[in-house]
């Protein structure tokens, strides 16, 4: 079996598309990990300690399979709706009817919105109790707090898109809050909505935000987090003791 | 020991692949084996079993788009049948439809029967959930759907919904609601009202109208013995009149008139036919009030002023001003006051005895208004104004959930709060102001679907039903001033004004003879034997008679029927005979001879009345002048309808 493997990773096409061969050694891993687009945010070795289940509990990684679970039903549900003012709630009621799986779809990116602003702000609470915000990952929380809003933008303008009342009144209740911040409210107010009233700008806006601006940011945003936790290192638990952690235990591929 | 934490790890991983496969696979096949789905293979069996061969349906949902009405209806995916015509006496939903007026292409379903047409399954396209506004009308109501778009005019194929603008229309409901479409209806003045009723009848009537008069259109409005003592004695109150009334003659100031008097009183009411209009102990018409006991209701004064010129007293009246003389108004007067009295009520009026509140004219007032009796009956007092009831405009789709159901424990339905509502004014609000109407359940179902009709509907404007109110006719001159004293629209319609409930008179100088109009006006009979309502002796005066005559002959003709050539020798008139009695059988209906039936007009007596273009006309079209006419048309030929005619002209001059 192993052979097998070995001899597949030696081939000329797995050399050609992951530019490493059958590894042997810790050069191997860490040129596995340099020579690929996807793995080069990690580091060539992790702590075991940051792994276990107690340390983070998994919520930032059930937070971006969420993520992908949005993107991918988003994009299919992009297929069905119509951003426009008479159409968009019989779109609603298109999935909900006609369209194959479409109240699966429908149902699978509202649970899964809602648990991902859940699990981000476990996430974020997990790693406040942690003192994870501490240096040197005090850059880190910053672009956390950043993600955390795009994610609550993400939720609140997805919010309008099915264009039924609840959508309508939650969007006012929203709009009414900006505007009724200090100095800059009003503008806030006008430039979100794209007037002075929720209507057709609005839900235009809304969209774009929600399946063009937000997404783009929050992926970006999650490379870079994603490239800091590695690199400074996770979330090691507040009130442990240092000479508990064994130094030397390191996870590596293939060990 | 990392290599056991993997292995272990794999196993979870596989388990939980496993139930999400699992989980992914519910949601197509629950898309698979949906409600519609089982339907249609339902469908595909059963129609096998037909005797005539039908088309089986392709299983996938069917839908009408009509994007010009906004409509996407999914209900035939169930409702496989609707359109075949041989599946009447299959179950639901693949019966064939009842008839329809509309193709389904041009309409598709739910602009008449509303519901929620998109959805695919059934609880969801009758549209009884939260977030749909116009859930299927209930069968009963299903005519609500036709009046959405049609004014009118569709008496014949919407009988409910008819009926029920006809009841809106009668008991005066914009009296107090916006109900655009409907006109204020003529309710008698409350001016000068002391000088017209006794204490003692306001009263009786306040405390319950019904009670007093089966028929009256009055509704209960459940009042209080104190608010009914303060309404009576605000009344009461009112003094003068701005009419002056002529005082009573010395015949009549006696408690028994005169009997020869009473005699003749007797035979001109007999003449005048005032039971074609008025009931009297349970007999006769139901167009006016009740005669039975109105020596005790009005004054003697008023009574006598009143016959002499309704209009004068209530300005707008249906009633006709009667070419009495002044004895026939006597006489009149007398028989009535010597008949027509409540024995009960005179007795009462000797015990009770009332001192009214101190500031009863301010409270009564105020009850006046808070009632809206102004709404019905006109009151010239200062203090006295509207006010109304909820606007109806859109009755029809007033969201369900601005409905106050109350405790009523009723179904929230739209249709079921206003059904509820007229039946029970008071039944969501004890102290609501609308009062009690006691209508039959019919007439409850047919007032509800004309309401559920009143919709601020989204259907555009071309696609709805061009309806023409007929014209406005009003006559002029001598000729209006005339009709207006006779009050010939209460029963007759001339171009298209008035109440169809005897003829139509538009066409009359080409319908009968013009010698035969003049004698029916001074002495008239009845037409048809079985009639109940029939035409009263006006006692016109000759001039009026003869210029009426000469209007109706010179104005009213139809050149349509004038120019009918119809030529009466022996030979038509024995063809004519031939297909009279043996061919067609008008005499099941017709006398001839003395012989036959009663319903229709006697053939004996048709042409000393009418003209043989009329005749003609009548019978090759019964329906064309009188749409509601039982006469059957049997199609007849223009040779057989033209030798009818020499007969039936030729009879009556033997």
């Amino acid at each position: 079996m192993n052979k097998f493997i070995d001899k597949i990773r030696s081939s000329t096409a797995w050399k050609s598309i992951f530019r490493s061969g059958s590894i042997k050694s810790n050069l191997g891993r860490s040129l596995l990990i340099f020579n690929n687009l996807f793995l080069h945010v990690l580091p060539v070795k992790v702590k075991e300690d940051t792994l276990r289940f107690t340390a983070t509990f998994y919520l930032g990684i059930t937070s971006f399979f969420l993520f992908i679970i949005l993107t991918v039903t988003g994009i299919v549900l992009m297929l069905y709706y119509h951003p426009s003012i008479p159409q968009a709630y019989w779109d609603m009621k298109d999935l909900q009817f006609v369209v194959s799986n479409g109240v699966f779809l429908r149902n699978m990116h509202r649970w899964a919105a809602h648990g991902m602003v859940a699990s981000v702000f476990l996430h974020m609470l997990r790693v406040f109790y942690a003192g994870a915000f501490r240096p040197p990952k005090q850059f880190n929380w910053v672009i956390g707090v950043i993600l955390f809003v795009l994610t609550l933008l993400l939720s609140y303008t997805g919010y309008l898109l099915p264009w039924d009342q609840l959508a309508y009144w939650a969007v006012s209740v929203g709009a009414n809050m900006a505007g009724a911040a200090p100095v800059f409210g009003e503008q806030v107010k006008f430039l979100l909505l794209g007037g002075n009233t929720i209507a057709e700008n609005t839900l235009i806006r809304f969209y774009v935000l929600h399946c063009v601006i937000l997404p783009f940011f929050v992926t970006m945003l999650l490379g870079i987090h994603f490239w800091r936790v590695r690199k400074d290192g996770g979330i090691k638990p507040l009130f442990e003791k240092e000479t508990n952690i064994k130094e030397n235990s390191e996870v590596g591929v293939d060990d | 020991m990392l290599i056991e934490k993997v292995k272990d790890m794999s196993n979870v991983f596989a388990i939980t692949s496993i139930l999400f496969l699992v989980v992914l696979a519910i949601s197509p096949a629950k898309d698979y084996f949906s409600e519609w789905r089982a339907f249609q293979h339902e469908y595909n069996e059963l129609i096998e079993e037909q005797p005539r061969r039908i088309k089986p349906v392709e299983i996938g949902i069917k839908q009408f788009w009509l994007p010009d009405l906004g409509v996407t209806d999914r209900c035939t995916s169930c409702h496989l049948g609707v359109s075949e015509i041989n599946l009447v006496d299959i179950p639901a939903p693949f019966k064939t439809h009842p008839v329809m007026y509309h193709t389904t292409d041009e309409f598709g379903c739910t602009p008449c029967h509303q519901g929620q047409g998109i959805a695919t399954t059934t609880k969801e396209s009758v549209g009884h959930e939260e977030f749909w506004n116009d859930p299927m009308l209930p069968l009963e109501f299903a005519e609500a759907g036709c009046g959405t778009c049609h004014e009118g005019g569709i008496a014949a194929e919407a009988p409910v919904l008819t009926r029920g603008r006809e009841l809106i229309q009668d008991l005066n409901c914009v009296s107090c609601h916006n109900l655009p479409g409907y006109e204020d209806k003529f309710v008698v003045s409350l001016d000068g009202i002391s000088n017209k009723v006794n204490r003692n009848w306001i009263v009786k009537w306040l405390s319950s109208p019904h009670e007093v008069e089966v028929t009256t259109n009055m509704p209960d409005f459940k009042l209080t013995n104190d608010e009914v003592d303060l309404l009576a004695d605000f009344l009461m109150s009112l003094d003068g009149n701005s009419v002056e009334m002529v005082p009573l003659p010395a015949d009549l100031l006696e408690e028994w008139p005169d009997e020869d008097l009473v005699e003749l009183g007797s035979t001109r009411f007999r003449e005048a036919r005032c039971i074609s209009c008025h009931l009297i102990n349970g007999k006769g018409g139901h167009l006016a009030p009740e005669l039975g006991k109105i020596a005790s209701k009005v004054t003697r004064e008023w009574l006598f002023n009143f016959i002499k010129d309704p209009k004068t007293l209530h300005p707008g009246i249906p009633m006709p001003i009667y070419g009495f003389s002044k004895k026939d108004v006597k006489a009149v007067t007398a028989y009535m006051v010597t008949e027509f009295r409540d024995w009960d009520a005179e007795e009462d009026s000797v015990q009770i005895k009332h001192t009214p509140e101190p500031d009863f004219y301010k409270k009564g007032i105020a009850l006046f208004n808070t009632y809206n009796c102004q709404g019905c009956h006109e009151l010239n007092v200062p203090g006295v104004g509207k006010n109304m009831g909820p606007d109806l405009s859109a009755i029809g789709s007033i969201p369900q959930t601005q409905l106050e159901f109350g405790d009523s424990g009723i179904e929230t339905t739209r249709p079921s709060y206003i059904y509820n509502k007229v039946k029970n004014p008071r039944i969501f609000l004890e102290n609501s102001r609308m009062p009690i109407f006691d209508l039959k359940d019919d007439d409850l179902i047919a007032i509800t679907t004309a309401l559920l009709a009143m919709r601020d509907s989204d259907i555009p404007e071309k696609h709805k039903a061009e309806y023409r109110p007929p014209p406005e006719y009003k006559p002029q001159g001598e000729f209006g001033r005339l009709v207006e004293k006779y009050s010939c629209f209460s029963c007759h319609v001339i171009n298209g004004e008035g109440y169809l409930l005897a003829s139509d008179l538009s066409n009359e100088g080409s319908r009968v003879r013009y010698e035969w109009m003049k004698s029916y006006f001074r002495l008239p009979y009845t037409l048809r034997p079985i009639l109940t309502e029939r035409m009263p002796n006006l006692f016109m005066s000759e001039e009026e008679i003869i210029f009426i005559s000469d209007y109706f002959g010179l104005l009213f003709v139809n050149d349509e029927i004038d120019k009918i050539e119809i030529t009466i020798d022996a030979e038509s008139i024995l063809d004519g005979e031939h297909l009279v009695k043996e061919i067609y059988g008008c005499n099941s209906c017709h006398l001839i001879d003395g012989e036959g039936g009663y319903v229709g007009t006697p053939f004996d007596e048709t042409s000393k009345r009418s003209t043989p273009q009329w005749v003609y006309t009548w019978i090759m079209d019964p329906q064309k002048y009188r749409p509601d006419l039982i006469c059957p048309d049997q199609g007849l030929s223009e040779i057989e309808g033209k030798h009818i005619t020499a007969y039936i002209m030729n009879l009556s001059k033997k």
